[in-house]
């Protein structure tokens, strides 16, 4: 199946920095989100914002009332919190981390790494690392409803 | 029924079942750890859930149903697993305060407030339902505090229908002034300054929640929507408004923030942040006895995440006919206990008490509930002036003053130095341009002397003092003058009508746009530092520079953007520019430039115009001039009260007055009435009291007592409503001149009680009121167009001059049309011309409605005198 043992391998993190677990959280959810084969996300794309906004239009507001809303108070969240973490872009410039393409924070800029220049805090990290551990969680534990496995 | 409550106290009822709740928005953890479920897969241990609550009585469908609809995580956990759950636990404890949801679960232990330090102080006004006055009690609150020298910031968090800058009347012209901007939307912060100037060092500035600008209406809706789903966002905007309150310079001392109502999401995330007392608006329901229980728990998480020592209820009354004195309904004596107790608890758990005694007497509590009464003062728009509420209001924002320990005058020394030693010029011209007596800061007036005030239309009618404020602005350098009076010689603007403006005219064409346009780019293009811009059209006249080059409104903007520092352009003397036949272009090309000037980015952050206009030329001078106008807006209107301080003001710099009345001039020129009179903070009977110790009590002429003399005769109502009067200090001033000097040339000028003779201020009044009319016949000049039916040499000074000989005996009221018959048949001037420049004359008060008889009207009580008008029945 697509993406099994990626999941699998993003999820062993067991001594990484906080940095490094968002990041492979942030894969798991996109590769899991990707291997449920839900309407609106392919195989392309990294935008995990938009790839749970589609998979609340797959969920039955009648049979699971609170899930579409739990899930749009994700996506907000996590796109704020992906919008927090400064980077360094293609074009070597400073910039925010795109909601649509979170990878990029494999080139942030952090504290004490810049001279306090543009630098992402350890606690926007760790924040940004909070939301993606419990929206994980959350799709663990809806698994029936949502039809994405972790 | 089984809710999410009685399931979570189902699970709790077992020592199988160490159960722990927690909330991550927008998820509640129903977390429960057990060796029960020690190696076994998930949908057994959910068996083993669901088996226990059976045994509870609790039906599965139940549990599955609650899982479904509510935004609830079930975490079954070994103990050994327990570590990421605990871990998220820790977490919530730092977030959750955030929402109402740990607040509402009845199962959860005592909640540990995380106390944020901050040296200012907040002061949340929340409300369970709208309609309770909130929004206007704090504003009032904020006033009250200012006009006793406390420096007032007021935020607008009521995020779903924000009014406080409709009711304050400022206007957030960006982000950087409003909450949005706080939570993000803008990279600095600038609080509206000035909205309410106050008294010393007080004022009160504004946060509004947003800009008004139509084209912000989408972000405002993404605003709205997307804040509940991350409190975090108001949170980061309370973090930074607490970082630029302490970094700076404005050291305010008070906070005054209004919330939305209800279970608004907005609330918490504030009060959590913004370490404050609460001002808790609940009204008893008339029709409801029992306190609902989310109002209990809604008030003990506000009381308990602030200060509840510094914490109060308001209870509006809707009653006119109750009293602070009358007993409570059975409704009433429920919610008050109840909520009181919440008061008290709150109290106790951040006191730490440990007694079962209780904090507060049944009277302390009891004066924790301020009742707030319907008040005639609020039925008009805008928030009043504290001294014209009821006095049981006025007793109210006292008593919850002294709950915010905000009672009495700041500590802080009034900084402004009064000098009274004023030399004395009773001189009047045209424009009152050269009245050097004391300057009284009227509230209105206040605002214009706070710099960066976002007030660029000064409206007032003629002689409202708008010449002498400009005056005023420019000896404090709070702006240049670009266009003066035709009078004004001292401070350096181009003179209205002078030789230099009107040649300047001719050279742009007669066009106003490049006029006006030319006269900023001279202010800005190539003027040498210290050249006035009287020196400047010199020059150019004398270079003769072409217009159009200094009319380049892309180099001027681009030389606006340059500058270092902000320029505050003033204008004056439009009514007297040009003939009236063009008054209307050339004040509406004025607008279109500040409309320019204000929408441009470039422009508006670093070029304010204040134009300081007649209101008759402001409105309609351009289409949505409201919108244009909207927020920048101040009225010089002088009421009642803030006359006779003017008047007072006056009486010190008269020589004979102050040589006959010494004791009465050294109590004006002193502490304390010298400085309210400063500010024109004398009530009415206390000015007119000081005013009678030298004025008679009644005018011998028609049996008038001197007080309704003193409010009837100066202002221009004709007749009804003097509230709705307004006065003209520049009469006044003429008055108490001539008054002065007849004194000081009669033989017998004291009465029997030694007071001033009321023949001499009869004779005064009549000096006065015909000089006014005289003054005003210079402005009819440019305001009508008076043509003959047969061809004529006359000048437009004879023409005006025989125009208002023609009222002469004339009967007041009168009827429209037949006015217009009598004099054109006494003048020969066009009908045509005759109607327009009545209608002209009524624009500027001189004449009004007669209320009750269309087509009839009657003479404005000033010009009575000086039309010679004869008043019937």
């Amino acid at each position: 199946m697509p993406f099994t043992r990626n999941i699998s391998n993003f999820e062993l993190t067991p001594n990484a920095n906080d940095l490094l677990k968002a990041y492979c959280q942030l894969v798991v959810i996109e590769l899991s989100l990707k291997h449920s084969n839900i309407a609106g996300i392919g195989f392309g794309g990294h935008d995990i914002p938009r790839f749970l906004q589609a998979l609340v239009l797959t969920i039955d507001p009648n049979l699971s009332p609170s899930i579409p809303g739990v899930l749009n108070g994700y996506v907000t969240r996590l796109s704020n919190d992906l919008k927090k973490i400064t980077c360094i872009g293609k074009k070597g410039n400073n910039e925010f981390v795109s909601t649509h393409s979170y990878p990029n924070m494999r080139y942030t800029r952090l504290q004490g790494d810049w001279g306090g220049a543009s630098e992402t805090s350890d606690t926007d990290i760790s924040a940004l690392l909070q939301t993606s551990t419990e929206i994980a969680n959350y799709l663990r534990q809806n698994t029936v409803a949502t039809g994405v496995s972790i | 029924m089984t809710t999410t409550s009685s399931l979570i106290a189902a699970l709790s009822k077992t020592s199988d079942f160490n159960v722990r709740t927690f909330y991550l928005a927008p998820v509640l953890h129903i977390a429960v750890i057990s060796e029960l479920f020690t190696d076994l897969e998930r949908d057994i241990r959910y068996k083993k859930v669901v088996n226990f609550l059976e045994s509870q009585g609790i039906e599965q469908e139940y549990l599955t149903r609650i899982l479904r609809v509510a935004p609830i995580s079930l975490d079954l956990v070994a103990p050994d697993e327990a570590g990421p759950t605990l871990a998220l636990e820790t977490s919530a404890q730092t977030t959750e305060l955030s929402s109402w949801i740990p607040w509402f679960d009845d199962a959860r232990g005592p909640i540990q407030k995380i106390t944020t330090v901050s040296n200012t102080q907040f002061v949340h006004f929340y409300g369970y339902k709208g309609g309770q006055g909130r929004s206007t009690v704090l504003a009032l609150m904020a006033k009250s505090l200012s006009n006793d020298g406390f420096r007032v910031l007021v935020i607008d968090a009521d995020v779903e229908a924000p009014s406080l800058d409709y009711l304050l009347g400022g206007r957030a012209d960006d982000h950087s002034q409003t909450l949005m901007g706080l939570c993000g939307w803008a990279t600095e912060i600038k609080p509206i300054v000035g909205v309410h100037p106050g008294l010393g060092n007080g004022r009160v500035d504004l946060i509004a929640c947003r800009s008004r600008q139509p084209e912000v209406d989408l972000d405002f809706a993404l605003f709205v929507s997307t804040s509940p789903l991350d409190t975090r966002i108001l949170e980061n905007g309370a973090d930074r408004l607490i970082k630029f309150l302490s970094e700076s310079d404005e050291k305010y001392d008070v906070v005054l923030v209004d919330h939305r109502t209800g279970m608004a999401a907005s609330v918490l995330p504030l009060v959590k942040k913004l370490p404050g007392g609460a001002a808790i608006f609940a009204r008893p329901d008339s029709n409801v006895v029992a306190l609902p229980s989310d109002l209990i728990k809604i008030t003990r998480s506000i009381l308990r995440l602030g200060f509840s020592e510094n914490s109060f209820f308001v209870n509006f009354s809707l009653d006119p006919n109750k009293a602070k004195e009358d007993s409570l309904s059975p409704s009433e004596s429920i919610w008050r206990e109840a909520l009181s107790t919440e008061l008290e608890t709150a109290t106790s758990i951040s006191s730490g008490a440990v007694d079962s005694e209780p904090i507060y007497s049944p009277a302390e509590l009891s004066y924790r509930w301020i009742d707030w009464f319907l008040d005639r003062a609020l039925l008009t728009s805008g928030v009043p002036d504290i001294a014209r509420l009821q006095i049981d209001n006025i007793d109210s924002i006292s008593q919850m003053r002294e709950h915010l320990n905000l009672s009495g005058q700041h500590k802080k020394q009034f900084e402004q130095d009064v000098d009274f030693n004023t030399k004395i010029v009773i001189q009047t011209s045209v424009s009152g341009a050269r009245d050097q007596g004391l300057f009284i800061q009227i509230p209105e007036v206040e605002k214009l002397l706070i710099p960066s005030n976002p007030y660029t239309y000064i409206l007032g009618r003629k002689g409202t003092g708008k010449t002498r404020l400009l005056n005023e602005l420019v000896s404090r350098n709070l702006g240049q003058p670009l266009l003066v009076a035709a009078d004004e010689t001292t401070v350096g603007g181009i003179q209205s009508g002078s030789i230099e403006a009107t040649e300047w005219l001719e050279r742009c064409g007669r066009n106003p746009e490049v006029f006006w346009w030319s006269l900023l780019g001279m202010a800005l293009l190539d003027r040498p530092k210290d050249e006035s811009i009287k020196t400047s059209i010199e020059r150019h006249l004398r270079l003769n520079t072409d217009p159009k080059k200094l009319s380049d409104k892309l180099s001027i903007r681009e030389e606006t953007r340059k500058h270092g520092s902000p320029i505050v352009l003033l204008v004056d003397g439009l009514e007297t520019m040009v003939p009236a036949a063009e008054s209307r272009e050339l004040v509406a090309a004025l607008f279109r430039l500040m409309a320019t000037v204000q929408n441009d980015s470039a422009f508006a952050s670093k070029l304010t115009y204040r134009l300081f206009v007649r209101e008759d030329l402001a409105s309609g001078a351009v289409q949505n001039v409201e919108q244009q106008m909207d927020g920048r807006v101040i009225q010089l209107r002088w009421s009642t009260a803030s006359i006779l301080n003017f008047a007072l003001s006056r009486l010190p710099t008269l020589p004979w007055i102050r040589s006959k009345f010494p004791d009465v001039c050294n109590r004006i020129t002193s502490q304390p009435d010298g400085e309210r009179i400063t500010f024109g903070r004398l009530s009415e009977q206390e000015a007119v009291d000081i005013l009678l110790e030298i004025l008679p009590d009644r005018l011998r002429r028609n049996n008038l007592s001197t007080k309704t003399f003193l409010k009837l005769y100066f202002s221009d109502a004709g007749g009804d409503a003097t509230n709705k009067a307004a006065f003209y200090p520049r009469l006044y001033m003429s008055f108490l001149g001539k008054l002065d000097s007849l004194c000081a040339t009669d033989d017998k000028p004291l009465d029997g009680d030694g007071k001033i003779d009321s023949r001499l201020v009869n004779q005064a009044y009549d000096g006065a009121s015909s000089d006014f009319i005289n003054e005003t016949k210079l402005e009819l000049v440019y305001l009508l167009a008076l043509q003959s039916s047969t061809a004529s040499t006359e000048s437009d000074e004879a023409k005006v001059d025989r125009f208002i000989a023609a009222f002469d005996s004339m009967s007041t009221p009168f009827s429209y049309e037949g006015a217009i018959r009598d004099l054109v048949q006494k003048t020969g001037f066009t009908e045509e011309c005759i109607r327009a420049s009545l209608i002209r004359m009524k624009s500027i008060r001189m004449f009004e409605d007669r209320p009750g008889y269309p087509g009839w009207w009657r003479v404005g009580q000033l010009f009575k005198m000086g039309l010679r008008m004869k008043y019937t029945r």
